[in-house]
């Protein structure tokens, strides 16, 4: 049960019901308890078994939240119980992943990787006075398992959720409409742009050898479209089901495709997992409050970790270095007044990084050998010249809204908008069971 | 919240009738005509309506789709007959080939094809049974979502009259000869349940004195002569169906033109030239009848 799912609609529905009666009649207890089913339920849908993996880490982080704010005042028991909640929780990951590379038939929880991030944070904050550890074990279990950033984020903050799980929500025609909006936005991503585009994409890197520069030129810009509109069309469709339940979710994207250097680049993709390593490893390794070399090595270590992140393979690692270098040489050579021609070399390194991230290191080298001696060409019109002209059509609609957005020309949102948004998804939407991040 | 209501359902119907009419043009399910073309993508790629209906003097509806088996051309054919427009047919020309009762290799959701025509008796009970409640339920109450891009591909070309071929390329026979020597062709079954639903859409159509016309467009000659037994013994199959009955002609126009590479797209797609070529031919046949119409 995914969020593009009919089934998802239907899920959401009964705890939409249930979950607002509750709220409106102020019994929490209950409304978080149908909220946590819902969530474990949710989650059960992929497999049982992983609700254990939640279970897990939510009793790692419980206990150890109370072991460092109990000892907080002495120092190094919170240092030792923060760093066992870290160990613990990153442990699990670590044998996943792992196991995945060595044996891919192991079945990987979809989502780990968020969920973990986003339990630490609550030790973390914890260790750091920033919240104190929670008495009822129910509102942990309630963050880490809120099924809204459950398989794909935004990684949310212990210190942004859990208050407002402890409060009734705020439940009105305006966050309905706006919640309801947002996921109708992020489902024309989904299903109409990214979707329709990975029919192309999946194509071209089928067999990069037999496909002509142009052909994979094409497919390396659709991709760089597709990975953005798969991961942010599903942040889209988490947020907006939050803001239906009355939940402030933290956003993921803001326009990184619109932005003039790496640098903005990185602050407006991902942002949830970006501003996480920049709070909890940047900062704690010393920012930019040191020396020229230790501040070199505490941005690529960050931009290592944020590609080893995606996995333990040389391809996440090689796509996390390339960031490093594009934004150390931004740094050090870029133009102080970045015009339309740096930009679209920005959106170029993107791109040629966004290759090496989908396929493998041999393979990339071979596309980006063939884009580069081979790019004037005939274009491969993929399995239906029809269906990848009018998803290519639905791409440029699709870029035009985004800079509307961007620039603030879409002040209003008019229902005939929003009723062409929910056409195009049914005329247009191929439906897919996959989100790229999920692997994640 | 009302007025949003009443605007999404209206758009929808109002886009699902233009669509719908549209395939309507394109299938030629609303005009009488005297000559119904029955097949799957290798009919559709050798028949050139616009040119046939011109200069066999007929009227012709091309009902030919993508990936339909043997089940999905009988609830076609009986689709066509149920229709007010059908009182006018005397020709069924339906595509045949060696596949045909080879049930790998076309698409197993082919039904998804009839959700545009859920609305007729005959296809919303073949859609009920072929799909679960839930899908079935969507695509009845939500017009818009019954269309595919070949679907709404047709559609489109319903309402440009366009039944033109735009296959350009030419078929790479060491691909295909390579390919059948790996092993990854698609073998000659005898399935009975298709064999069965073949023989009732024949059935069928001679108890209404329609004549069927079995017409073997070409396949490229590797695809023939790679199972050879098999592909003697339904060739034989066809010609025993056009000699029991009077009403049953097998055309084949594979020993003429199987091994004229330059008129296939692939294997079983002829490109444009392709087209001209056997278009024309069918045409001469067609006329050689001398059917009363």
């Amino acid at each position: 049960m995914f969020f593009n799912s009919p089934e998802y609609v239907a899920f959401f529905a009964i705890l939409f019901v249930a979950f607002s009666l509750t709220n409106r009649w102020k019994m929490l207890l209950l409304r978080n308890m149908i909220l946590l089913l819902g969530s474990y339920y949710f989650y059960a849908q992929l497999h049982v078994w992983f609700v254990l993996l939640l279970l897990y880490t939510t009793s790692v982080n419980y206990v150890c939240g109370r072991w460092i704010e109990n000892n907080l005042k002495r120092g190094e028991g919170a240092k030792m119980a923060v760093s066992v909640a870290i160990i613990l929780s990153l442990s699990i990951l670590v044998i996943f992943k792992y196991a995945y590379i060595y044996d891919s038939s192991i079945l990987l929880p979809v989502g780990l990787s968020f969920f973990t991030f986003q339990a630490l944070t609550y030790s973390i904050d914890i260790y750091r006075g920033r919240i104190i550890a929670e008495k009822n074990p129910l509102n942990v279990a309630l963050f880490i398992a809120f099924f809204p950033t459950l398989l794909s984020g935004p990684i949310e903050r212990a210190r942004n959720l859990i208050p407002q799980l402890k409060q009734p929500s705020l439940i009105n025609w305006v966050s309905f409409t706006s919640g309801a909006g947002q996921f109708v936005w992020g489902l024309f991503k989904k299903v109409v742009i990214a979707d329709r585009l990975a029919d192309y994409v999946n194509l071209a890197y089928l067999n990069p050898e037999q496909q002509t520069g142009s052909t994979l030129a094409i497919a390396a810009v659709f991709y760089s479209f597709q990975i953005y509109c798969d991961f942010s069309g599903y942040a889209d469709m988490a947020i907006g089901s939050g803001k239906l339940l009355g939940f402030k979710i933290m956003e993921n994207f803001n326009f990184p495709y619109c932005v003039n250097t790496i640098k903005e680049f990185w602050r407006r993709w991902h942002i949830s997992l970006t501003s996480w390593f920049t709070e909890y490893v940047y900062i704690s390794m010393g920012g930019n409050r040191v020396n020229q070399a230790r501040w070199l090595l505490n941005i690529s270590t960050v931009f290592l970790l944020s590609g080893i992140w995606h996995g333990a393979t040389w391809s996440f690692i090689i796509w996390g270095a390339m960031h490093a270098i594009f934004y150390l040489c931004e740094r050090k050579w870029g133009p102080k007044c970045p015009n339309a021609l740096y930009h679209l070399l920005v959106f170029v390194l993107v791109t040629l990084a966004w290759i090496f991230f989908r396929v493998d290191f041999n393979t990339a080298i071979i596309v980006v050998g063939r884009i580069c001696n081979d790019l004037f060409s005939p274009i491969s019109m993929g399995m239906s010249a029809f269906s990848t002209l009018l998803t290519a059509v639905l791409l440029i609609i699709f870029v035009i809204r985004e800079y509307l957005l961007f620039k603030n020309k879409l002040p209003q949102k008019y229902a005939i908008e929003y009723v062409l948004l929910i056409l195009c998804v049914c005329l247009f939407g191929v439906s897919s069971d996959q989100f790229v991040y999920f692997q994640f | 919240m009302a007025l949003f209501l009443l605007l999404l359902f209206c758009s929808d119907r109002i886009i699902g009738w233009c669509l719908n009419e549209g395939l309507n043009r394109y299938f030629g399910l609303t005009q009488h005509s005297q000559v119904l073309f029955v097949g799957h993508s290798h009919l559709m790629l050798a028949v050139d309506k616009s040119d046939f209906e011109r200069r066999a003097n007929v009227k012709v509806s091309k009902y030919c789709r993508e990936g339909v088996n043997v089940a999905d051309r009988y609830e076609m054919v009986k689709q066509y007959l149920s229709l007010p427009t059908s009182d006018s047919l005397r020709v069924v020309i339906y595509g045949v080939d060696q596949f045909m009762f080879t049930g790998e290799g076309l698409s197993q959701n082919s039904y998804k094809l009839f959700y545009p025509f859920m609305d007729e008796k005959n296809i919303d009970s073949y859609i009920h049974n072929s799909t679960d409640l839930f899908d079935y339920c969507l695509h009845k109450t939500v017009w818009t979502t019954r269309y595919s891009d070949a679907l709404l591909n047709s559609s489109l070309r319903g309402w440009c009259n366009n039944w033109s071929n735009y296959k350009m390329g030419q078929l790479n026979v060491d691909a295909l000869k390579k390919q059948i020597a790996d092993g990854k062709q698609r073998h000659i079954h005898f399935e009975k349940d298709l064999i069965e639903r073949f023989e009732r859409t024949l059935q069928l159509l001679q108890e209404r004195g329609i004549i069927v016309v079995l017409v073997n467009t070409p396949i490229a000659q590797p695809l023939n002569e790679y199972e050879p037994t098999e592909y003697q013994r339904i060739i034989d199959y066809f010609q025993d169906k056009a000699a029991q009955s009077p009403l049953v002609y097998y055309w084949d126009f594979n020993p003429d033109y199987s091994e004229q590479y330059e008129l296939f797209f692939d294997p079983i797609h002829l490109n444009i030239k392709g087209q001209e070529v056997i278009n024309e031919q069918l045409i001469l046949r067609f006329n050689e009848l001398d059917i009363k119409l």
